[in-house]
């Protein structure tokens, strides 16, 4: 009798290991409650009673690396310790195999997301439209929250009515975590070497043409052996830019439709595809990460993110240059991504507060610190911090690639962003890789992306 | 309720200790029996709140809880009428049936009190007072070697034992029980088991009502199931010991079976069910029935690509025209992986089977080189395919760099036009060797392990075969082709068969190879089925599709392997 009786104990010792090793953690707050999904009606009085009692949160990001991580545990241990009323679990968002998305939208599905997230801004329509995210507007008009404080790309499609995807009242979607736009990372050394011109001092006099952009390019492929001029990923903002630069457009003006057989947008991929066929630059779709560390690639077409990692280099001197001007001036993208409360938060207003304790000032100006983000604030004291964030020396050309009339990369609220960018980038890599002429591009681009908005 | 004492095999209460226990045992069923009735009608009101829509949960939990309740009704009043019958399979249908119940029971507890997140707690203060837990562990260790000396040293045929040393011997075991004391109560102190067991008590106050609910059903259950399993039970109902011998072996297999059925075959049933619903994974699906395979599957034939249907492409020209797919992309992987096969599978198997005769030769270092091989095998797969990465970039790539290498030294030996120096093959972005890049990670990351397991194998090959050759007169191909071979033919079928099906699934080495391309990069020249239906889930948020996908590419592994097992079964009975 003992003997079964220990039996029985030991295999439900091991059933409940096996649930433990499975079970997901979940804080009570965030759970799936129909009963508090009413709860974006609360009024402000509410909020501040709210503000009153300690509410459990948990909260997810995707750091860039694990400098980003251990900082933002840190920030969210402050503004636990803060005393405004929030106890809060932070959790990285990524892990190897395992990405921030997938996993975000597997724990959506099944009701554990976290309370507050961060999302691209690719992402904010078809979060919104699902009805994931949480229609922050009465929080944020009961909390005084001022959109004018954040750049009004992203601010814009935060504030669209999903029913007409038009910018409205009454649509507060989250905030912008922070911005980013694209930079040429540039191999002083080996630019000095080939005997171009500088970048930096073309786009001071106003001469940094997408001519220069080549020529320059040329010269260092030409000039010294076993080196390229220039480099770029294969994913939609690289030649998405030059696509906006020459006057052209993803989408039309209301985002219902492709824009990309426009004869600018055209002239763009034109340009792009020369600019390869030229030779001076690393193949279409090769990581040019690897060629510039290595000393080897003069011009590197990235985002802020990449300079954490160009901090390494200590082989030769780099700075940043804006990238070069076509037909349309400036046109560089504004890269964001939003915090965004979840839907099925049982706390809507103390997970508003928490997204504005970290999007405010103080905690963008130590998330900038680090050198991956720019702040999305727009204030001149967030910009003077971020100038002092060096090296890169030349920080001054983000700043211009924000302030210069950017394209903020969008999210579609009439179509489908990843049915878009699936059935776009597949057409441009037929281009570039040669397997279809522009002119072949030109017909089909806007039937095979009109899948988008079926 | 009478007749659980009125049925009772003739015989069964004399045997042993259950004559003496038996009336317990009978008051111990009843209760058992009221606690089903009772449990049936907590599934009654579960089911009546599901069908009644007064709990309002979105189609398929709501199809999930209302199958579940329902057969909790029927189960637990099948058990209860059985017991009351006394017949033989009331106790096991009872023990069964309480024993699932309690599992849930579990789960639901631990989840409405968040233990997970105690767990940690716990964890937390584990840690704190982990020197002492050492410190203790020590203690003990000490304490069991200082008995099994005095034990030993008071072993009655031992005479010469000198007295210091028992009393040594017994002063280790009084050191031993002190520090178990003191490192005992430095663990207490600092794990503050005090501090857990009243936020334990938070957590149940945050749902009293629940949680006690809950609390009830586990030591209700927990005492069913430990009823329905006590051997006074089991004579009772006159369990034979091959039953109970059974039934030890099911109880036992119980947690990787419910693990296997929860966690694996359980999402495998989810995935059928939702290939047939139109659904992005987070809001209401929507049946489609077959609508997903037809539009993964539809083909079409058309005498120019202008004449095909609308929402079809062409994807392959014919002699009498063209052939249209309402899902190109689908084909294109499967052409792609086709070609993967073909490719790989002979790159993964060969070079392995030579690694494996030369290892088998018995040189000197051949264990060093064993092992060296089998690295692949046991390295993480993304942690490689990144370093491959870096080798195959175009630019600065070792393999490039290498081709170069060689072919400098071939132009310098051989006359005629110079081959390219230094090289630029765009293995991760020329969509004509993309996929070749890609075979050479696979085979390269697969051939370690099918190197041993041919090794393996012709440890297995009697030595006196090759002996006998040898004195016929045999050489060393004569005798790898005729002995070595033939007698490999079931590793061979292993090794080729679990490379096949490996290869179908190919997903991580293409995913991290195109980063931070999108997968599938270049022109989906590396996209295979898994990719695909990776792209449609989580990408397009197109789950309902992605489950064709994956139902389809299983069908396609199942034919794959079952023709192989066919072949081998007839090879083996032809020979």
């Amino acid at each position: 009798m003992r003997i079964r009786s220990s039996v029985i104990a030991g295999v439900g010792v091991a059933l409940l290991l096996s649930a433990c090793g499975s079970t997901t953690s979940n804080s009570s707050s965030s759970s799936a409650a129909p009963e508090s999904s009413a709860a974006p009606e609360s009024s402000a009085a509410e909020s501040s009673e709210a503000a009153m009692e300690t509410v459990d949160l948990r909260w997810r990001t995707r750091p860039d690396n694990q400098a980003e991580a251990d900082l933002y545990a840190g920030i969210s241990d402050d503004i636990t310790a803060s005393g405004i009323g929030l106890n809060l679990t932070y959790e990285p968002g990524n892990s190897e195999g395992s990405p921030y998305q997938d996993k975000l939208k597997t724990e959506l599905s099944a009701g554990t997301a976290p309370d507050v997230f961060w999302i691209p801004g690719t992402d904010i329509a078809d979060f919104a439209k699902a009805g994931l995210i949480l229609n922050a507007a009465p929080q944020a008009a009961a909390s005084g929250f001022n959109p004018a404080d954040f750049y009004a790309g992203p601010m814009d499609q935060l504030q669209v009515d999903p029913a007409t995807g038009q910018k409205a009242d009454g649509f507060i979607w989250g905030v912008p975590r922070d911005v980013s736009t694209f930079a040429l990372y540039l191999n002083l050394d080996l630019i000095d070497e080939a005997g171009a011109e500088d970048p930096r001092e073309l786009a001071a006099n106003g001469e940094w043409t997408w001519d220069k952009f080549a020529e320059v390019s040329q010269q260092i492929a030409d000039n010294v052996p076993g080196s390229k001029g220039f480099g770029a990923g294969g994913w939609w903002a690289n030649w998405g830019y030059f696509v906006n630069s020459a006057g052209g457009s993803f989408y039309n003006e209301d985002r219902t439709a492709c824009a990309l057989d426009s004869d600018a947008s055209i002239a763009g991929l034109t340009f792009y595809q020369d600019l390869y066929a030229s030779g001076s630059g690393v193949p279409f779709g090769e990581d040019a990460e690897p060629p510039f560390k290595a000393g080897t690639l003069g011009m590197f077409i990235n985002g802020r993110w990449a300079t954490p990692g160009a901090r390494e280099i200590t082989s030769f001197n780099w700075d940043v240059a804006p990238l070069p001007t076509g037909a349309a001036p400036g046109k560089d993208w504004l890269f964001w991504g939003a915090y965004v409360v979840n839907a099925n938060t049982a706390n809507p207003d103390a997970a508003w507060k928490l997204v504005e304790a970290l999007t405010s000032t103080e905690v963008q100006d130590k998330v900038a610190s680090l050198g991956a983000n720019i702040p999305s604030r727009t204030s001149q004291e967030a910009i003077d911090a971020f100038l002092t964030y060096t090296p890169p020396a030349n920080n001054q050309a983000f700043v211009d690639g924000i302030q210069n009339d950017p394209v903020a990369e969008g999210p579609l609220w009439t179509g489908s962003w990843p049915a878009f960018d699936k059935a776009s980038g597949d057409e441009v890599t037929a281009l570039m890789t040669g397997k279809i002429t522009i002119d072949e591009f030109q017909k089909t681009i806007c039937k095979a992306a009109a899948v988008a908005w079926e | 309720m009478s007749a659980i004492t009125a049925d009772v095999p003739a015989g069964t209460a004399s045997r042993g200790p259950g004559r003496v226990l038996q009336p317990r045992i009978d008051i111990a069923i009843r209760l058992v029996v009221a606690w089903h009735v009772v449990a049936a009608l907590v599934f009654g009101w579960i089911a009546w709140n599901i069908f009644g829509a007064i709990w309002q949960l979105e189609s398929l939990p709501r199809t999930a809880i209302g199958v579940a309740s329902v057969v909790g009704i029927v189960a637990n009043l099948a058990a209860a009428v059985l017991l009351v019958r006394s017949h033989r399979r009331g106790r096991m249908l009872s023990f069964t049936v309480n024993y699932l119940t309690l599992i849930v029971v579990i789960v639901l507890l631990f989840q409405s009190l968040n233990l997970a997140s105690f767990l940690d707690d716990f964890a937390a203060a584990f840690n704190a007072a982990f020197l002492p837990f050492i410190g203790m562990a020590v203690a003990v260790a000490w304490l069991v070697l200082a008995r099994r000396l005095e034990a030993r040293l008071s072993d009655g045929q031992r005479t010469d034992v000198p007295g210091w040393l028992t009393t040594t011997v017994a002063a280790m075991r009084w050191v031993g029980i002190g520090a178990i004391a003191v490192f005992g109560v430095a663990w207490l102190v600092r794990l503050e088991p005090w501090n857990l067991a009243s936020l334990l008590v938070e957590k149940f106050g945050e749902s009293p009502g629940i949680n006690t609910a809950y609390t009830v059903a586990l030591v209700a259950l927990l005492w069913c199931t430990i009823t329905m399993w006590s051997q006074r039970a089991a004579m009772r109902f006159d369990t034979s010991a091959e039953q109970l011998e059974s039934q030890s072996g099911w109880l036992f297999l119980s947690p990787n079976l419910i693990g296997f059925l929860l966690f694996f075959a359980g999402p495998l049933i989810f995935s059928l069910v939702i290939s047939f619903y139109d659904w992005n994974g987070l809001t209401t699906p929507t049946f489609v029935g077959f609508g997903n395979y037809t539009e993964t599957l539809g083909l079409t034939v058309a005498g120019t690509a202008d004449e095909l249907p609308a929402g079809y492409e062409d994807i392959l020209g014919a002699p009498f025209g063209v052939i249209g797919a309402s899902d190109p992309l689908f084909w294109r992987s499967i052409s792609n992986i086709l070609q993967f096969l073909i490719l790989a599978v002979p790159l993964a198997v060969i070079p392995a089977l030579v690694l494996a005769t030369l290892i088998n030769t018995g040189y000197r270092g051949t264990k060093v080189f064993r092992t060296i091989f089998f690295v692949p095998a046991v390295a993480g797969v993304i942690g490689v395919t990144l370093i491959w990465k870096q080798m195959l970039n175009s630019t600065v790539g070792f393999v490039n760099w290498f081709v170069g290498w060689v072919n400098g030294i071939v132009n310098a030996m051989v006359p005629g036009d110079p081959m390219p120096v230094p090289v630029e093959i765009g293995w991760l972005s020329d969509p004509s060797v993309a996929l070749y890049a890609v075979v050479l990670v696979f085979a390269w990351s697969q051939f370690g392990f099918n190197t041993v397991l041919f090794t393996a194998g012709m440890q297995g090959i009697p030595k006196e075969l090759h002996e006998a050759a040898m004195l016929d007169g045999a050489g060393a191909w004569r005798r790898f082709f005729s002995i070595t071979l033939p007698s490999l033919r079931a590793t061979t079928f292993f090794v080729v068969a679990s490379t096949v099906i490996l290869a179908l699934q190919l997903f991580d080495i293409v995913y991290a190879l195109n980063q931070p391309n999108p997968v599938g990069f270049p022109d989906n020249a590396t996209l295979t089925p898994v990719v695909y239906l990776y792209q449609l889930g989580f990408q397009q948020n197109a789950f309902g599709q992605a489950s064709a996908v994956a139902w389809i590419l299983f069908i396609l592994i199942f034919s794959l392997t079952l023709l192989q097992f066919r072949r081998q079964r007839r090879y083996a009975e032809e020979t």
